[in-house]
């Protein structure tokens, strides 16, 4: 397994501070078992945040996965 | 007793009519702090929730459901559609409230919409927010609704704030739809 891609780590960290805020940047993998502020309401901008700023509309059955930035550069990796 | 019939089944939750029963859990909704920050002051004695439920239960223009999950048959909250103007054919989506974590947000706001324009045939449905409960503005946006005011104030224990007016119309209804589909399956898979 390839190691990420950086780049992308730092869009998806920025869209997570944008729209959850500075505690959702201060953690080394954000999720919504950690960050206070990402619950469901959240979650729906983070999904639209996310497509917007990467151009990508992610299959259904990716979107479960949406649940840490980890999982999130995975997901985008595989777009 | 419950005022009306209408009712709606989703993929994991489901909008039933609000019944004397749901009094309590409502109550305890509306005096969650957290909960409660920008709604009425609720009074601490459940009875006012029941006594609030009968002056509903004579209001013709007024739809509140109960938001159920279909699999539990647990309560989630509460969502409502009030203020039916048939001849304006508008209605308010209000009297939303979720208990802390639930994960019916999409799939309730998906239901009485529909309810709204398939059941009810309403032009337009709009949801007025405290402008400062800055989730639920974003959510809104971040679903396809459009400001359509935010002129309008309103005083929450002595304290003014602005309103932020959004809403979803028969044009961008299907745009809306299909979003919150696709997070009714974001969060139907995250209960998987």
């Amino acid at each position: 397994m390839s190691a990420p891609d950086t780049m992308v780590v730092g869009r998806v960290r920025a869209v997570l501070g944008e729209v959850l805020g500075p505690s959702a940047t201060q953690l080394d993998n954000p999720s919504r078992d950690t960050v206070p502020e990402w619950d469901s309401l959240a979650q729906v901008e983070v999904l639209f945040a996310l497509e917007e700023e990467f151009s990508v509309r992610f299959p259904a059955d990716k979107l479960n996965t949406l649940r840490s930035l980890e999982t999130i550069v995975e997901a985008l990796e595989h777009e | 007793m419950s005022r009306h019939t209408l009712w709606r089944k989703g993929e994991r939750f489901g909008l039933r009519p609000v019944a004397d029963e749901d009094a309590d859990f409502l109550h305890g909704l509306r005096i969650d702090p957290e909960l409660s920050r920008y709604i009425h002051t609720t009074p601490p004695d459940p009875a006012a929730q029941r006594a609030w439920l009968a002056t509903y239960y004579e209001r013709p223009n007024d739809y509140y459901f109960s938001v159920i999950d279909e699999i539990t048959a647990e309560r989630e909250g509460a969502i409502g559609l009030n203020d039916v103007d048939h001849v304006a054919g508008t209605a308010e989506m209000g009297r939303w409230i979720l208990r802390r974590g639930s994960l019916a947000a999409a799939e309730s706001a998906l239901l009485v919409y529909a309810i709204g324009f398939e059941d009810l045939a309403l032009d337009r449905v709009y949801c007025r927010t405290v402008s400062a409960n800055k989730a639920v503005v974003s959510f809104h946006r971040s679903c396809g609704l459009r400001v359509t005011d935010e002129s309008r104030q309103v005083i929450l224990a002595g304290v003014t704030y602005g309103v932020t007016e959004q809403s979803v119309d028969r044009a961008n209804w299907p745009d809306v739809a299909a979003r919150l589909k696709r997070v009714r399956t974001m969060a139907v898979g995250l209960l998987a």
